[in-house]
């Protein structure tokens, strides 16, 4: 009797070492995974041993949970119209144990110097599509490798995902991203997804599947209300789970703006004593010549004297002016052009914001200066060429200088 | 006369043989799963136990098994073997050990021992081994040996795990 005891133990335990898999890992569940439970009775009725079983079936229900969401940094970049606009990435990485729908919103919370009234919009536009999107998740069961993942099945008939993780979606695991290349389905039996790359190492049992996707969301600065102030819009993007558990990202988006003042300045070269009523005097060197005082007004002159004018084109905003060019229309009734003043003759000085010299002639084309009847142009700030304007930093300035003779 | 006799003994031996060779023990099982759920009656909070069919993780599952015997002899030296459900811890002292029979295995139900003898060996940074006593979450099959399951007999046994 205490024998055929021993030995029917020794037959069960055969059996469930056989089925038996490991469980040890204090992890989560994944939802929709099923917890079958099944015993099984041996005994022994005189003609053997016999075994009956029972079998009960639970399903794992969804505990929704926060996305993830990362945040972009800041942009900056110069105001040019009301639809000066800054593409920000995210990514969305699901946080519950299955699968579940995601809103994404965006939102502007705040604005500074712009009226926000955009053509055809006046908000973020999130370029997600479908919104919302149904995210997959899951968690890793034992017996993974570092690129076949083994998780539950999802008590569903096989539909070509598992808990919505599907082959080219992106997962999270761990800290790792990797692509789905194939699934294996399986209703309530240990599921497998295939990774693109192997993993540092096999997960263990517990470790969430998460899927993720990018999209970018688009912010426009709207109409520029004060020209050489920044215009600022502050937004926060949501995005929301189907139990309206939510994670936000706030963000500024700063467009600069740029400001022209344009200040003409005169000194009489030829009576010295002319200047001394000159009012708003600065001091300017030019073609080597400094120490000089240039007036915004007051200076007098007498026919034949020799003015020398400094115009002096300054950005006083936060964003480089461009396509800048000075043009100033002489008196010709009362003054003709004095050329060949300076360096190799030339007829026209050009500044840069760094202090930095060219001589221009006033023909037309050869370089960046030209007068043409009684209008005298010079294409000014970094780049700029005959008939194309350059850029001027923002808080600098530059100086077109020319000379002029009084009628008699 | 005596031969009507005899042919009468044959009959009623020939008849009631297949009765005694059919005369074996024939054990059902069935199972349970049910769940704890909070419900208000009459103003208050009461604490139901429930079908389980839906679980959230973290709550606890109450498996009771069911045998009978339904046969017409006593069943003998019966063993019940219950692998602790994938997904699920073990909760410490709740499968039902009335007539301390009950074991339960950390190999995967290759040997199976009383919860103070379960231990295993783990190798310590400096090199040397160290026996430690299984925690509850470590087991993964529970068994109940029965001697003998009497005819119409019933019986019931059940354990307690938590989803994780």
């Amino acid at each position: 009797m205490k024998k055929n005891f021993f030995r029917l133990l020794i037959m069960a335990a055969m059996v469930i070492g056989m089925t038996a898999q490991a469980n040890n890992a204090l992890a989560a569940v994944a939802a929709n995974a099923p917890i079958i439970n099944q015993a099984t009775m041996w005994y022994d009725d005189g003609t053997g041993l016999q075994s009956v079983t029972a079998e009960v079936t639970v399903t794992v229900t969804l505990v929704p949970a926060a996305p993830v969401l990362d945040c972009p940094v800041d942009q900056t970049s110069p105001y040019t119209n009301p639809d000066t606009q800054h593409t920000y990435d995210y990514t969305l990485t699901a946080a519950s144990n299955g699968p579940d729908d995601y809103t994404v919103d965006a939102a502007v919370t705040g604005s500074t110097n712009t009226t926000l009234t955009i053509p055809g919009t006046s908000e973020p536009l999130v370029n997600l599509a479908p919104n919302p999107i149904r995210l997959g998740a899951t968690i890793t069961t034992s017996g993974s490798t570092a690129t076949i993942i083994a998780v539950p099945g999802d008590s569903g008939t096989p539909n070509g995902s598992i808990n919505d993780i599907a082959v080219n979606d992106y997962v999270l695991i761990g800290t790792e991203v990797r692509q789905v290349v194939a699934i294996t389905e399986d209703a309530t039996a240990t599921n497998y997804i295939e990774l693109d790359v192997a993993l540092p190492a096999a997960p263990l049992a517990g470790v969430g599947v998460y899927e993720q996707v990018t999209f970018t969301v688009d912010v426009f600065s709207g109409l520029l209300t004060a020209a050489g102030t920044d215009v600022t819009v502050d937004f926060d993007v949501t995005a929301e789970n189907t139990n309206a558990d939510s994670t936000s990202c706030s963000a500024t988006s700063t467009f600069t703006s740029g400001v022209a003042v344009l200040t003409k300045f005169v000194r009489n070269l030829t009576d010295a004593a002319a200047n001394t009523t000159g009012t708003g005097g600065q001091n300017f060197t030019i073609d080597g010549n400094g120490g000089l005082t240039y007036y915004t007004g007051g200076v007098t002159a007498a026919p034949s004297d020799v003015l020398e004018y400094v115009l002096v084109a300054q950005n006083t905003g936060s964003a480089p002016l461009t396509s800048s060019q000075v043009n100033d229309v002489l008196p010709i009734d009362y003054v003709d052009f004095l050329g060949g003043q300076y360096t190799g003759a030339t007829d026209i000085v050009y500044q840069n914001d760094l202090a930095v010299e060219s001589y221009y002639t006033q023909a037309t084309g050869d370089d960046n200066g030209q007068l043409s009847g009684a209008a005298l142009t010079v294409w000014v700030g970094t780049g700029a060429a005959f008939n194309t304007g350059g850029s001027i930093p923002a808080t600098s300035n530059v100086k077109a200088i020319y000379q002029v003779t009084v009628k008699p | 006369m005596k031969n009507r006799n005899l042919i009468t003994a044959v009959l009623f031996i020939l008849l009631a043989l297949p009765t005694l060779a059919l005369a074996k023990p024939a054990v059902e099982v069935s199972m349970i799963v049910e769940k704890e759920l909070v419900v208000v009656e009459d103003g208050k909070e009461v604490t139901k136990m429930v079908t389980a069919e839906e679980i959230i993780p973290s709550e606890v599952l109450f498996y009771t098994i069911t045998f009978t015997n339904n046969g017409d002899e006593a069943a003998t030296n019966a063993v019940i073997n219950n692998p602790v459900p994938e997904g699920t811890a073990y909760l410490p002292n709740t499968a039902s050990d009335e007539a301390g029979n009950v074991s339960f295995s950390i190999d995967g139900g290759q040997t199976y021992k009383k919860p103070t003898l379960l231990t295993y060996e783990v190798t310590l940074p400096d090199g040397s081994k160290e026996q430690r006593t299984a925690s509850p979450e470590q087991y993964t099959h529970i068994r109940w040996q029965v001697e003998k399951i009497e005819v119409g007999q019933t019986g019931k046994i059940s354990f307690q795990v938590r989803v994780k």
